[in-house]
């Protein structure tokens, strides 16, 4: 716990000491949740905790082009401490230099390069908690330095992150897991050298413009894929997640078409440059066929397509309904089934915001998957303010998904994870 | 015989009624025109929301916009209130034509998304102003009818125009505004839905001058929208408002969203 908030400590006596302003915002919440019996004692089919952020601001009167930025967040699951997490999502300290209209930032960050809602090929930097929100799951902050260069409707950004921020994966006792303890990840470079030491060199550019009605964005990054894990055993013979170096080249775009219906597009290709890897026992979708010590690294493509369009209904609440379709590419519909959750899926979603002073709001979501015809995930939300600074939120979430199998596949990982959730939040 | 006077009449009507749109439009443009040159506007404001039981939340927003040449202002706001969605901010690029370019920054996700802004007669924040209503109002975006002029005690000479919006997408069958000569600017206006009954009527209140560069630049610091149709009403006022700021134009590019 010191480590995390010796930083902000700092941080907020920098403010004190140089004239600044700091500016922010915060949430304490009570997270609840409640899974049906899985008739496994080893896992827990209910969960309550407490969670925080703070996410603030730091200017300076007498250098007003330095930022500061500190955000973070914090849970403490009294029912299952595996969940437990706390971790930085931002904490750099930016400047802006005015005459070439650069921009440097230093520390801690958090990407979302997103266009799409669901399906995120190209939103890859962070790494995630994979046992939090199975829509939005929580992001870590990637350390290192971030050098921006503006145009008048452009930006061209350079990344270097020496660091391998580990991604935090379910344990045995969570009913998003696969059943067993996953021990610390071993990282895997070109050369097919691996080890536990996770520090290293990633790094990649952006290019952001918006063009007409279309905002688009083109990246290439060299980095560590913390979304395609093979779960493995180690030579110690634990199980361990194995994470690949990856050179990734994609984009973004957003495009508003015609009667306020905006495409959004999200692509990537990963190229593993054929990499051998040794040491493993296990076979993986991502290892050729056949192959069970000396395996390599699948190169694929992963595209997200999308519709958002907004319509106002009964005079005053307002309707988003949102059509996507994420696959996976290059790889055949056996090997891309056990890349992840959603690997050839649909979305159908709406979302109903009533417009009112309460802010209330519906969140309806179907992901079917096309290939998989057993695989559906069903989602209900509803939220509203209670006050002007607390909130509620809570629903639903159903899983039509066949048994896990000793290589799980799809949305196998999620059979009889059905559960509702609720969560009231102070805002602050 | 009588055709000749229908003819007549038709012709004496049209040439009237083009009279009366020309007149509307010249009124309208001419105010546009003494509107331009405030440079960039800072902005502190509050929303008060009336249910039709008379219970009262407060909304507060810091904004900023700028003029663009030959285009539609720029403008940036950036909400405080509520706290659940402190942070959030909403970037406008209006336009003299097409639709607005509209982006919204989230930050529980630090997403920025693009928004459509065809979907003009949504709420604003709950409110019974509509993001057209608060959104720039070009005047090549509607076409201009003028009724008549009057006299008020209290806001001198009154122009009263009907304005009808070119875009389809619009709330609105038509307004009715009554522009004031010595704010150059609306004291009321009426606003009919698409089936042709009023809707919302705005009183505009408390105008101020603000002097850039020695012309004065006259701003309404209190608006009150009632639903006429619902009894629900929103009073947005103005806290603080400073007219001539000199904006850089990455004071509205997207990075200004983060």
């Amino acid at each position: 716990m010191a480590y995390f908030f010796l930083p902000l400590i700092l941080f907020f006596q920098l403010g004190a000491t140089c004239f600044a302003a700091i500016d922010g915002r915060g949430e304490i919440a009570i997270e609840t949740r409640y899974f049906e019996d899985d008739q496994n004692t080893k896992t827990m089919d209910k969960s309550g905790a407490i969670f925080s952020r703070v996410d603030s601001t730091l200017t300076l009167e007498t250098y007003p082009n330095f930022e500061g930025k500190f955000r973070g967040f914090a849970r403490v699951d009294r029912e299952d401490e595996h969940r437990n997490v706390v971790k930085f999502e931002d904490f750099y300290l930016g400047y802006l230099f005015e005459e070439p209209d650069i921009t440097i930032k230093l520390g801690w960050h958090m990407f979302n390069w997103t266009a799409t809602e669901a399906f995120h090929p190209a939103d890859v930097i962070n790494s995630r908690n994979l046992d939090s929100n199975l829509e939005t799951p929580e992001k870590f902050g990637e350390m290192g330095l971030t050098v921006t260069k503006n145009f008048e409707v452009a930006s061209l950004s350079f990344f270097f992150f020496p660091h391998y921020e580990d991604p935090m994966v379910p344990a045995f006792s969570s009913r998003f897991g696969a059943g067993y303890n996953i021990h610390d990840a071993r990282w895997v470079e070109f050369d097919g050298t691996q080890s536990a030491d996770s520090w290293g060199i990633q790094g990649g550019m952006r290019f952001t413009t918006t063009i007409g009605d279309a905002d688009i964005s083109l990246h290439g990054l060299h980095m560590m894929d913390r979304h395609h894990p093979l779960i493995l055993l180690d030579e110690s013979a634990n199980l361990s997640p194995y994470y690949f170096k990856v050179n990734q080249f994609g984009g973004t775009m957003s495009y508003v078409l015609f009667e306020g219906m905006i495409y959004k597009f999200e692509g990537a290709y990963k190229d593993f440059t054929n990499k051998q890897v040794t040491g493993f026992t296990l076979s993986h979708p991502l290892l050729a066929e056949g192959i069970q010590v000396v395996g390599r690294s699948k190169d694929h493509g992963q595209l997200a397509n999308g519709l958002e369009k907004s319509f106002l209904i009964f005079n005053s609440y307002d309707f988003t309904l949102i059509l996507e379709h994420q696959i996976y590419l290059g790889i055949n519909p056996a090997t891309r089934a056990g890349l992840g959750i959603f690997q050839n899926d649909v979305l159908l979603g709406g979302r109903l915001a009533f417009n009112d002073a309460m802010g209330k709001e519906m969140l309806l979501l179907l992901i079917a998957d096309v290939e998989r015809s057993q695989e559906i995930y069903f989602n209900f939300k509803y939220a509203q303010r209670l006050t002007d600074t607390w909130s509620i939120n809570g629903g639903i979430r159903l899983f039509h998904a066949p048994k896990k199998e000793a290589t799980i596949k799809g949305m196998q990982l999620l059979n009889d994870s059905d559960h509702i959730f609720a969560t009231l939040t102070r805002f602050f | 015989m009588y055709k000749l006077m229908l003819l007549t009449f038709l012709l004496v009507a049209s040439s009237a009624f083009g009279n009366a749109a020309q007149k509307g439009y010249k009124i309208a443009n001419e105010m546009q025109l003494k509107n331009d040159g405030y440079k960039g506007e800072d902005t502190d404001m509050e929303m008060i929301l009336i249910d039709a039981h008379g219970a009262r939340t407060t909304r507060r927003m810091l904004g900023k916009s700028m003029e663009v040449d030959s285009d539609g202002d720029r403008s940036l706001i950036n909400f405080v209130k509520p706290a659940d969605v402190k942070g959030t901010k909403m970037l406008t690029w209006t336009h003299q034509k097409k639709d607005n370019d509209q982006w919204l920054y989230m930050p529980s996700l630090k997403r920025v998304k693009r928004i459509s802004s065809s979907n003009k007669s949504a709420s604003f924040m709950g409110s019974e102003f509509s993001f057209e209503d608060l959104g720039s109002q070009e005047v090549d975006k509607y076409n201009f009818k003028w009724i008549r002029d009057e006299k008020d005690a209290k806001n001198g000479h009154l122009h009263v125009l009907e304005r009808t919006p070119k875009d389809k997408g619009s709330g609105y069958s038509k307004m009715v505004v009554w522009m004031a000569k010595n704010y150059n600017g609306p004291v009321k206006m009426e606003y009919y839905d698409r089936r042709g009954e009023l809707l919302k009527v705005a009183n505009f209140t408390d105008y101020k001058s603000h002097g850039v560069d020695g012309v004065a630049f006259w701003r309404p610091n209190r608006i009150e929208m009632k639903n006429i149709q619902t009894q629900k009403q929103s009073i947005m006022t103005w806290k603080a408002r400073k007219l001539g700021v000199k904006f850089k134009k990455r004071a509205f590019d997207k990075r200004s969203l983060k």
